[in-house]
């Protein structure tokens, strides 16, 4: 944990919970792990273009009366109307800025290059009567991940820069969860737990399985239930032991395997802002194939656990 | 590695900016806000006994052939032909446009002279599908 300078010391009179929260958002964490989820966001800015978000590119031809501009569109003069070539220009600048971010080099110029050329992309696709939130953790990230600057895989140092970047990416995607319950109930009011929403989503897109569940309406209610109770007692990641924490997130990815397979919606981005929780800095699979690799070659035998037996 | 206190005020100022967004968002604001929009995926509640829409987009063709104008023939998703409804009550007019990206991914077929959204309602009866369904049809465009 990083000292406070004497003048910060000095200058902090307001101790309890104000101090303590600004301890909490400023908690070193490795810059490896910021190296990992670095790599894990850009490199899914490829795979948002051209799988997951692969309608985005569609707009491209489709007629510009089709937009309606967001706020933000309309707060910012610059942002042109979607045009073919500025569809396809954006499509093809932001595929390639995010490949050459993912390597981490020039992390503030190409991340600050990647956060506005995604949000143009997001202007795009999402100004056509259709507003997704499946990623604000994500759109968190390219935000806060230009401003720690440098961070090189395996590069266990602590750093307040890396702390205060992650953290913030963990708070997006609580956010998204305790919020959605908050959404639940502002919008639906408490007869959404015992209404028929789960039974709507699966007859507009449901799987095989998840229409076997139609089947079952006193699972989907009890479903109802209990999503709400774990979007709303979500914030308590922040409160439990490290070893806990791991088993909560392995849970929520189980919660959207299992949505996924009912009905096939994944909330990708979401959940690769979530890997901002997990020790990453410690899973090198390259750097630990690389130097069993080398240890083959030199005649070594393996290390106990590691690499494939040594050829005779 | 330190954040110096410029950065530490600025990043603090950033974090309660966030969080004040996010929460006067989900109170108040709607989609137009993105990315600050509310978490609203799936909030609206049902009745056990109210139907359920299937929103559909059809095309007709200046052969008379029906087409379904899913998101691979215009490139325009289900969801998002649901929240321009209004637009389109309003102007049917514009369903021209979804014909003009029907062709531009399209060239070579023959040109969409008549769209046409309806909703396929599926009944239901305390929650459970009864297999009744009847078609409404929300608004029409032809050239």
């Amino acid at each position: 944990m990083a000292a406070l300078s004497e003048p910060e010391v000095a200058a902090d009179l307001r101790r309890g919970p104000v101090a303590g929260f600004g301890r909490w958002l400023f908690a070193p964490l490795p810059l490896a792990r910021v190296a990992v989820v670095r790599a894990l966001v850009y490199l899914f800015i490829p795979f948002d273009l051209l799988v997951y978000t692969g309608w985005g590119l569609a707009k491209e031809g489709v007629p510009t009366g089709l937009y309606v501009p967001l706020r933000l569109d309309r707060l910012l003069p610059f942002i042109p109307d979607p045009t073919t070539a500025v569809v396809q220009g954006t499509f093809w600048l932001l595929l390639v800025a995010s490949v050459v971010a993912a390597s981490g080099r020039l992390p503030r110029l190409l991340g600050w290059l990647v956060f506005a050329l995604y949000l143009e992309w997001m202007l795009i696709a999402m100004s056509y009567g259709k507003v997704d939130h499946d990623r604000f953790g994500f759109i968190v990230a390219l935000a806060v991940l230009p401003t720690v600057g440098a961070a090189r895989h395996g590069d266990l140092r602590l750093s307040e820069r890396a702390g205060w970047a992650l953290r913030m990416v963990q708070l997006g995607v609580i956010a998204t969860y305790f919020f959605a319950a908050w959404a639940k109930l502002r919008y639906g009011g408490l007869e959404w737990l015992w209404g028929t929403t789960l039974t709507w989503a699966i007859l507009r897109r449901g799987t095989d399985l998840g229409r076997t569940l139609l089947e079952l309406p006193w699972l989907l209610r009890a479903s109802q239930f209990f999503i709400v109770a774990f979007e709303l007692s979500s914030p308590i990641i922040f409160f439990v032991p490290e070893r806990v924490r791991r088993w909560l997130v392995a849970y929520f990815f189980a919660f959207h395997a299992a949505t996924y397979a009912a009905i096939t919606i994944s909330f990708a981005p979401h959940l690769v802002a979530m890997t901002s929780f997990l020790p990453l800095e410690h899973i090198r699979p390259l750097h630990r194939a690389g130097r069993a690799w080398q240890r083959r070659r030199r005649g070594d035998g393996p290390r106990s656990g590691l690499g494939s037996p040594a050829d005779p | 590695m330190d954040v110096r206190q410029g950065g530490r005020v600025a990043r603090l100022v950033a974090t309660i900016a966030v969080m004040v967004g996010v929460v006067v968002s989900n109170q108040w604001g709607s989609d137009d806000d993105f990315p600050f929009a509310p978490f609203k995926m799936y909030s609206t509640s049902r009745e056990l006994d109210e139907p359920v829409g299937d929103t559909q987009v059809w095309g007709i063709d200046a052969a008379g052939q029906e087409w379904r104008l899913t998101q691979e023939a215009t490139g325009i998703r289900r969801a998002e032909y649901e929240g321009q409804i209004p637009r389109f009550l309003d102007d049917p007019e514009l369903l021209e446009l979804v014909a003009e990206a029907y062709a531009a991914r399209h060239p070579s077929r023959e040109a969409i002279d008549e769209v046409s959204i309806v909703v396929e309602w599926h009944e239901l009866e305390d929650g459970v599908v009864t297999g009744d369904r009847w078609v409404e049809e929300v608004v029409t465009w032809r050239r």
